[in-house]
């Protein structure tokens, strides 16, 4: 009796390990961040456009972290994600390119360095001796920051000290001076600069050429991708819909977004800050390969990425499915990069 | 004749002391045996998933490359490092906590009305795991090395104190009216009679305060981020590095199985066994 129990118990914990969603044709489950610059994300969870679109039911969950996020995609936990570049390269190299698949882009542009008012910080150097927050060790913002830093000349070995803290976190800490400044993706930066006496130091279009960079990407399960193209195709067109409403009706996805922001943070974010935020991000179904290159390099020159050689990531993008709905919609096409420069 | 009659039962005991001497040193090693093949075979079993692939070696890491990872955060002193600030901030609070404590129990012991309320207070404090104090301490000391070492201390504290107070409580009353009669009285009688006869209780105490100090830093350095072992682990979890992860999980257990096989019992041996005359 006891031994059936037993074995009972390990088939119901071996069951649960292995995991098989019973509807897998039928769900798709996305990830994203509760951040201005996943519009597409919020807008399509608040108005249910992809469920319209794509003929499946789409499960959610909001991550705090783009690292967290990648983590459940490796569990076979998620089949498509929102993500920010950095955590998405993280993944792809650590699986030896196994694991996923850049489909599309999401957004460009949403992220600054905000500084104290009164840190007394009024150019680079001053940051010497300073707290600099990032929303995460090795995400998007963290590699942006010690790459700028580098640059400058305060790089490893400098008195800076960056801090991976949540971005709640980081506001809080922000208004309690424990921060001095922290490199932060939208809403986040904004409302550091009306909320918690932050100033604006350094936009991060302005570092890169026509001022684009991928903040977000939509990527997806290597083998989800493989099995569904169909379903991943109508995901796909909905997201570029979804991009080109939100450039075309912003007062709309505004209103959307800010609907979804609601229900996931507690409360809306005042007109006020929606308004100045939006002014810094845009949606954009390119995912910009030379800049992702450009990032990848980066994150290897900071050890982030493992390898005695800058990994090859160039077979990271998918666009086939990208490309064929625009091709549909008559849109220009986004170029695939052959090869990583060296 | 008397000498022979003497050494006869003394040969024999020494026959025996022998006897039983090898017997230890077989026990011993049979002892070793036993540990060599249990380990072997966990490392064979460890192998034999990661060769079947039942898991993917992202999730499940090889021991080739965990060792890997261990040999190049050895040469590149990140390991060290974290080790070393880890021990420093350990030491630190659990210093704290022993300054702290071992008063405070004694006192608790002694006292009735303090026992009644800061002992109550103490009882509720050690069913909360210190790492909930983290939210508070972040605020209360910043993102710094105070608010990791105040979740170390409120960890380590609570065992002390309590251990400490219950071997007051539990130290035979007889003690204490000889030390009266014998004229000790005030700190002497903390001093010199109290804190050798609560020893037992205290170093019980402290090996308890002691893991639970460790946990809590662990769980303090998950959570908050920045240099040490925790933080080490924390960085492979968010890097995908799983290699890095179980280097590190054995770090943790290393460091911790030394401390408990050389610091706690040595100083048992020492200062507990051999003053009571309890040693095997």
């Amino acid at each position: 009796m006891r031994w059936r129990l037993l074995a009972g118990f390990y088939g119901v914990i071996l069951s649960l390990a292995t995991g098989s969603p019973a509807f897998a044709d039928t769900v798709i489950r996305v990830g994203h961040l509760p951040n201005l610059t996943h519009p597409q994300a919020l807008v399509g969870r608040a108005t249910g456009e992809f469920e319209k679109n794509a003929g499946a039911k789409v499960e959610w969950t909001a991550f705090n972290a783009g690292a967290s996020a990648m983590e459940a995609l490796l569990a076979d936990e998620l089949d498509l994600a929102y993500v920010g570049p950095s955590p998405a390269l993280n993944a792809y190299v650590r699986s030896k390119g196994r694991v996923l698949r850049v489909v599309a882009g999401a957004a460009s542009g949403g992220v600054a360095l905000v500084v104290r008012k009164d840190a007394g910080i009024r150019n680079p150097a001053d940051l010497k001796g300073k707290r600099v927050a990032v929303p995460g060790l090795g995400n998007t913002q963290d590699v942006a920051l010690r790459s700028w830093l580098k640059a400058k000349g305060l790089g490893a070995g400098s008195s800076v000290q960056v801090m991976p803290v949540k971005n709640p976190e980081i506001f809080t800490l922000f208004q309690r001076k424990e921060l001095d400044a922290a490199w932060v993706p939208e809403p986040w930066a904004t409302r550091l600069i009306q909320e918690a006496g932050g100033v604006l130091f350094v936009d991060e279009r302005d570092l890169w050429p026509e001022g684009k960079f991928p903040s977000t990407l939509l990527v997806a399960r290597t083998d989800f991708l493989a099995k569904n193209r169909a379903l991943v195709k109508r995901f796909v067109g909905t997201h570029v819909d979804l991009t080109e409403a939100i450039i075309q009706k912003p007062d709309e996805a505004k209103h959307n977004i800010n609907a979804q922001l609601a229900k996931l943070m507690g409360k809306p974010l005042p007109a006020a800050q929606l308004d100045e935020a939006f002014t810094r991000i845009a949606a954009t179904y390119d995912p910009i390969p030379g800049a992702l290159l450009k990032a990848a390099r980066q994150a290897w020159e900071l050890k982030y990425l493992p390898g005695a050689q800058p990994p090859d990531v160039a077979p990271i993008f998918d666009l086939s499915l990208l490309n064929e709905t625009l091709r549909e919609r008559g849109k220009p096409l986004v170029a695939v990069p052959a090869t990583v420069k060296r | 004749m008397n000498n022979v009659a003497h050494q006869a039962p003394s040969a024999a005991l020494t026959a025996i002391a022998q006897t039983k001497a090898r017997k230890d040193r077989l026990d011993r090693w049979r002892i070793y045996a036993m540990r060599l093949a249990f380990f072997a075979s966990l490392i064979g079993l460890w192998h034999a998933l990661v060769w079947l692939e039942v898991w993917d070696e992202m999730i499940f890491p090889s021991l080739p490359q965990v060792t890997e990872t261990l040999w190049l955060g050895m040469s590149d002193q990140s390991l060290p490092a974290a080790i070393a600030i880890s021990m420093q901030r350990l030491l630190i609070g659990y210093g704290l906590a022993l300054c702290i404590g071992i008063p405070l129990g004694l006192l608790l012991g002694r006292v009735r009305w303090l026992n009644e309320t800061v002992g109550m207070l103490a009882m509720g404090l050690q069913a909360l795991p210190s790492i909930c104090w983290l939210p508070l301490a972040v605020l209360w000391f910043g993102l710094g090395e105070s608010a990791m070492i105040f979740v170390v201390v409120m960890g380590a504290l609570m065992a002390l104190t309590l251990a400490t107070r219950d071997g007051v409580k539990n130290m035979p009353p007889l003690y204490m009216r000889a030390a009266h009669v014998l004229g000790a009285s005030g700190w002497r009688l903390y001093v010199h009679v109290m804190l050798p006869a609560t020893l037992p209780a205290v170093l019980t105490g402290a090996k308890l305060g002691w893991s639970f100090a460790w946990r809590s830093l662990m769980a303090a350095e998950l959570l908050l981020v920045g240099v040490g072992l925790g933080s080490l682990l924390e960085r492979g979890r968010e890097l995908h590095d799983m290699s890095l992860v179980v280097a590190v999980m054995v770090v943790i257990m290393f460091v911790g199985l030394m401390t408990d096989r050389w610091l706690f019992s040595r100083l048992e041996q020492r200062f507990v066994h051999r003053r009571w005359g309890t040693s095997a």
